[in-house]
């Protein structure tokens, strides 16, 4: 389902803030990332997802300059990241993999470190502290924060700047159920008020789903699909008819309707694996040859299933 | 603007790190083994009771005098200084990956130039104040010891030679700096620092010591022998260009490396 607050149209003429394109990166043998093209358009959360080891981070770090690409390229707000790096990486805010910071230093110091090297505003500071939840923490070394409060330290500094683009690795690491809740409400926040580009990369389907505009399945350093967020959540494989006479309907369904994809389960049960079948149009030629009808109702792939089923795909 | 940023960012860093007072307080050993050294020195029947530590006590100072303490000092801060300066390269660049935040830092709109730069100034800064420490704790200790010898010609001559091997051990702190970025941690610049000590005396006692930049210091401490002459300018541009090779290495890692840590 589209949040409150997503604006198609606003995104529609605007160029992508973030483009990878052709973005390739070879490990020796390995390649960890092959010829991935995605765009991230201003006001848009793209989720990124993918199996542990698909090649999430690898890109993360080829967008950010921590890794030079063996091809392809990187553009932030049109700026090639390989040649200017230093300009290209300015409006970004960004969390790679764990949360980390100087264990030495408070929590406020480790955003002022940030502040600096950013040249963000004083001011800036005391809004992610509130934005955040991280004022009783301020004056606490952060070597003695929890796993949360380290990743809402992290998050806090990937935003202190202001930046158009937000690069974020696996951002719920370490949250509990709350927490999740509570960085989601913070990131659609940044997406409307600010109008921010966000990639968030996950290995969780559910959160995915829930947070992002668009996603796209990376398996094997490859974008295999880009899909809307309801598209992943509700996928129709067919349609499961509980009748009176199997054989029958099936035949009446492939003479009338042309429907070949018609597989007969238990007794009385026939599945239909045409999800674009209409199944009013169905249930009134059944009813109308005068076949008991008990049952009509759409075979769903869950989530996960639907996911496993793509990248197996992938691997053929 | 960005240098002094960069800067101030490395100094915050510094000062809130336990290593920061820790490595002065370690290096204070040395000023005060000198002067025990010195007592031994003066009360032979103190040495013969104390064993092996007055029997060496007995080998480094010749005398209980000015003259002497400063030789001891100067070849202790020569050595102690070396190992001293790879800790600081470690703890400045190797600390950032086992931490985890070298990504943080190079992930930012900052010149990695500018980090290796401010990085090697801030390690610069803190071993020229830890050196003018242990020389303002050595003087001390010399004072209460009461020794003979002294002269303000000595004083000025020793002091001239503890700051000249400092410029001469800073040059040495980019190289374990790079080993540091190339080898993503503490553990590759303690071991080559290590390594460097063996090597610097190797070359030291071949002759080739002036040209191989990790004996100069020891040279230039006194530690071969009065006899031995000292470093001359062929060894400091030696020092100098290793200094600039260590950087550019530092730098040139950093930016064309992948950073997976």
């Amino acid at each position: 389902m589209i949040e409150r607050g997503y604006q198609p149209e606003r995104r529609a003429g605007n160029p992508p803030a973030l483009q990878a394109i052709g973005l390739t990166k070879h490990f020796g043998p390995v390649r960890a990332v092959d010829g991935l093209d995605l765009a991230v358009a201003k006001g848009e959360i793209y989720g990124f997802l993918g199996r542990n080891g698909a090649g999430k981070t690898t890109t993360i770090r080829m967008m950010l300059g921590l890794i030079r690409p063996s091809a392809g390229r990187v553009l932030l707000f049109g700026n090639d990241v390989a040649r200017r790096r230093t300009e290209a990486v300015r409006p970004v805010g960004s969390l790679v993999e764990t949360a980390t910071a100087y264990a030495s230093l408070t929590v406020r110091e480790n955003l002022e470190i940030q502040r600096r090297l950013t040249n963000a505003p004083p001011e800036s500071l005391e809004r992610v502290l509130s934005l955040f939840g991280l004022r009783p923490y301020v004056n606490r070394r952060a070597g003695q924060l929890s796993l949360g409060n380290k990743q809402r330290l992290s998050l806090a500094r990937a935003v202190l700047h202001k930046p158009g683009i937000l690069i974020l690795d696996e951002p719920s690491n370490a949250l509990d159920p709350a927490g999740i809740v509570e960085i989601r409400q913070i990131l659609r926040q940044l997406r409307d008020e600010d109008g921010l580009a966000i990639l968030v990369s996950s290995h969780i389907l559910s959160e995915i789903s829930q947070l992002a505009d668009r996603i796209g399945i990376i398996h094997r350093g490859r974008l295999i699909t880009e899909m809307r967020p309801e598209e992943l959540a509700s996928s129709v494989l067919g349609w499961e008819v509980s009748v009176s006479e199997a054989r029958r309907t099936a035949q009446l369904l492939s003479d009338r309707l042309g429907l070949s994809a018609i597989q007969e389960g238990p007794p009385g049960r026939l599945l239909i694996r045409d999800p674009s079948i209409d199944p009013a149009l169905v249930a009134r030629l059944v009813v109308e040859a005068g076949i008991g009808l008990s049952l009509l109702c759409p075979v769903e792939e869950d989530l996960e299933a639907r996911f496993l089923r793509l990248t197996r795909e992938e691997e053929k | 603007m960005m240098l002094q940023k960069n800067l101030s960012v490395e100094f915050l860093k510094l000062r809130r790190s336990t290593i920061f007072w820790f490595l002065p307080l370690a290096f204070s050993l040395g000023p005060v083994i000198a002067a025990v050294f010195m007592v031994i020195v003066s009360h032979p029947e103190l040495g013969q009771r104390l064993g092996l530590l007055g029997a060496k006590a007995q080998l480094m100072a010749m005398h209980a005098d000015w003259a002497s303490y400063f030789t001891v000092i100067s070849q202790m801060v020569g050595i102690g200084g070396m190992i001293v300066i790879g800790v600081m390269a470690a703890f400045l660049f190797g600390r950032e990956y086992a931490e985890g935040t070298a990504k943080n830092i190079l992930a930012l709109p900052v010149s990695r130039a500018g980090v290796v730069t401010a990085k090697l100034f801030v390690g610069a800064v803190w071993y020229a104040a830890v050196i003018v420490w242990v020389y303002i704790l050595a003087i001390s200790l010399g004072s209460l010891l009461s020794m003979p010898g002294y002269t303000g010609e000595l004083l000025s001559s020793a002091v001239v030679r503890g700051a000249r091997m400092a410029v001469e051990t800073i040059m040495l702190i980019s190289i374990p700096a790079w080993i540091g970025v190339a080898s993503k941690g503490y553990f590759g610049p303690l071991g080559f620092t290590m390594f460097s000590l063996i090597m610097g005396n190797v070359f030291g006692v071949t002759g080739w010591g002036p040209w191989f930049p990790w004996s100069v210091v020891p040279l230039d401490s006194g530690m071969a022998g009065p006899d031995v002459a000292l470093p001359g300018w062929g060894a400091r541009i030696v020092l100098l260009a290793t200094f600039c090779v260590g950087w550019f290495l530092t730098w040139w890692t950093l930016n064309t490396a992948d950073n997976l840590q």
